[in-house]
């Protein structure tokens, strides 16, 4: 039995066919690394072959009629900066929350797919994603599938992914925006931390995206992240709120809906009890901001 | 344990290494290659001490593995001065010392290093820009306000001689002493960025 991380052997495969190939042959024994913001705090001693991510060609973000894909190695640093995220009223929300995603050092190394498959209940690029109705793309010795990523996350460091499997793109449904119709939609990432103004993981952190066309909430849906197992999507909270103006004591009413549904623990960051009631105030307050940003 | 093989631009020096695949950046930097400027704070991502430029981009060492640095072109503290004299200094590592914006100086090498990317990015930042830039570089000493003010003067300090004479360009260009190969944003040669594409 192994008890220190003393990986035996470094693999930086070509592609992500050879990567798959590789993990497949001896799962027990590899362990994909990417950024290693993760990996390497966590020095996992059954990681005896690593596979680097980085020569997989998985760096690109592409907007394709209908479709952000990011590939899983690109960085969190290069969401936070990219065009067409930051243009989007609503795929912002994306570099919102990777410029709150640990420290610039962290974010120049750490990737999308680090993000997502390490499983932490409170990984801010999760939120988001869930927010935007991501799906993953994912690559395995059976080929390519593809999964809305709220299926993706199964428990604590747990997702669905298989024997052998990765996660090669992320794939964001982007609306088109037609600014000649009432239709609106927009977004907004919020993330409650010990000292608001340091760099920690999150207390609570809250995604939301929001669909208003002629003064009424057609759709919403509002990702909560550190408040359960897995990061999660908040139905109740979609239903307080669809067919609804967005009045103060609806947008409250989703919040109080959001926060029923949490599964919170307590911990050195905050107690149970905490984390549900600022589960109530931060989806009220991201709710009353994408409102804001919808009618801008 | 499988030796690998990692060809790596050091300071723009070219080095090859036959390295253990769980070898830390900031080991080999240090225990290898004897550039002792790059410090072990944490060796856990949160302090920042370990901060150089790989590629164009500041990168912690100690959250990295050396073999993962393949192809790269790698700037410690060692390498903003090459020939070690002051007047030779860059001009943020002047302003550090101008401002006494150091004390034990533990923080100084990964804050310097830091600064140097933003300032790249951004020749003329705000101090929020600034805090926000340097929030991954934990200072015990100085309480940040020194450090930003330095930050700050050597910013103006380099716009100022951006927009000299060609003359004066020159001259600077000779005194930050920077060696030729090092970290140049937007010319990159190594694959791990090649292949990660544009974004
Ligand atoms: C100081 C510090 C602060 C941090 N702050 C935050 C924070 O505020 N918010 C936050 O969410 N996170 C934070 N993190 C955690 C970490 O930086 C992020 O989760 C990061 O996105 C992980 O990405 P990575 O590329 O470094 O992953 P790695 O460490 O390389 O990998 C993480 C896990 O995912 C697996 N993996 C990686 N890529 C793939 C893939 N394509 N397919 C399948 N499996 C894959 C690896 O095998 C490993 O198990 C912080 C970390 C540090 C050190
Ligand atoms: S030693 Fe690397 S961040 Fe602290
Ligand atoms: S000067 Fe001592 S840690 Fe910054």
């Amino acid at each position: 039995m192994r008890t220190t991380f003393r990986p035996a052997a470094y693999l930086r495969p070509g592609s992500v066919e050879e990567a798959v190939r590789i993990l497949t042959e001896e799962p027990e024994r590899c362990r994909l690394i990417a950024g290693g913001t993760d990996l390497l705090v966590q020095k996992p001693a059954e990681a005896e072959i690593l596979v680097d991510v980085a020569g997989l060609g998985l760096g690109k973000i592409a907007l394709t009629d209908g479709h952000l894909r990011v590939g899983a190695a690109v960085t969190v640093a290069e969401l936070e900066r990219a065009e067409p995220v930051l243009r989007h009223p609503c795929l912002t929300i994306l570099a919102e929350a990777a410029g709150m995603l640990g420290t610039p050092g962290v974010r120049n190394r750490a990737t999308i797919g680090g993000n997502l498959c390490n499983g932490s209940p409170a990984a801010d690029l999760a939120v988001a994603a869930l927010a935007l109705g991501a799906d993953v793309e994912i690559t395995g010795p059976h080929g390519v599938r593809r999964m809305p990523l709220t299926d993706f996350f199964r428990d604590v460091n747990l997702t669905a992914l298989e024997s052998g499997e990765m996660v090669s793109v992320v794939e964001v449904p982007v609306e088109p925006l037609d600014p000649t119709t009432a239709a609106r939609a927009a977004g907004a990432f919020f993330k409650l931390r010990r000292h608001q103004s340091s760099v920690d993981i999150a207390t609570v952190n809250v995604a939301t995206v929001l669909y208003l066309d002629g003064g009424v909430i057609t759709d919403a849906r509002v990702a909560l992240g550190a408040v359960a197992e897995v990061p999660f999507v908040s139905e109740a909270a979609a239903a307080a709120l669809a067919g609804h103006e967005p009045l103060d004591e609806v947008l409250r009413a989703a919040g109080a809906a959001a926060a029923a549904e949490t599964r919170p623990i307590s911990d050195i960051r905050a107690s149970a009890e905490y984390r549900r009631e600022m589960t109530a105030v931060l989806v009220r307050r991201a709710l009353e901001e994408a409102v804001r940003r919808c009618r801008a | 344990m499988t030796a690998v093989t990692v060809k790596l631009t050091v300071n723009g020096r070219e080095v090859e290494l036959s390295l253990e695949p769980h070898e830390r950046l900031v080991d080999v930097l240090r225990g290898r290659l004897g550039l002792t400027g790059t410090k072990m704070g944490c060796g856990e991502g949160e302090c920042g001490a370990c901060t150089v430029i790989m590629d164009g981009q500041a990168v912690l060492s100690c959250l990295m593995l050396a073999v993962q640095a393949e192809g790269g072109d790698i700037l410690t503290i060692e390498g903003l001065a090459p020939d070690g004299s002051e007047a030779g200094l860059h001009p943020l590592q002047k302003a550090f010392v101008a401002e006494a914006a150091i004390q034990c100086g533990y923080c100084t090498p990964g804050m310097i290093l830091t600064a140097k990317t933003l300032l790249e990015r951004d020749p003329d930042p705000t101090p929020q820009v600034v805090k926000e830039a340097i929030a991954g570089n934990i200072c015990r000493c100085t309480g940040y306000d020194k450090p930003v003010k330095a930050i700050l003067a050597a910013a103006a300090e380099m716009r100022a001689a951006a927009q000299g004479t060609t003359a004066a360009a020159t001259v600077t260009a000779a005194a930050i002493g920077a060696p030729e190969a090092v970290a140049v944003p937007g010319n990159v040669s190594t694959t791990t960025v090649a292949e990660r594409g544009e974004s």
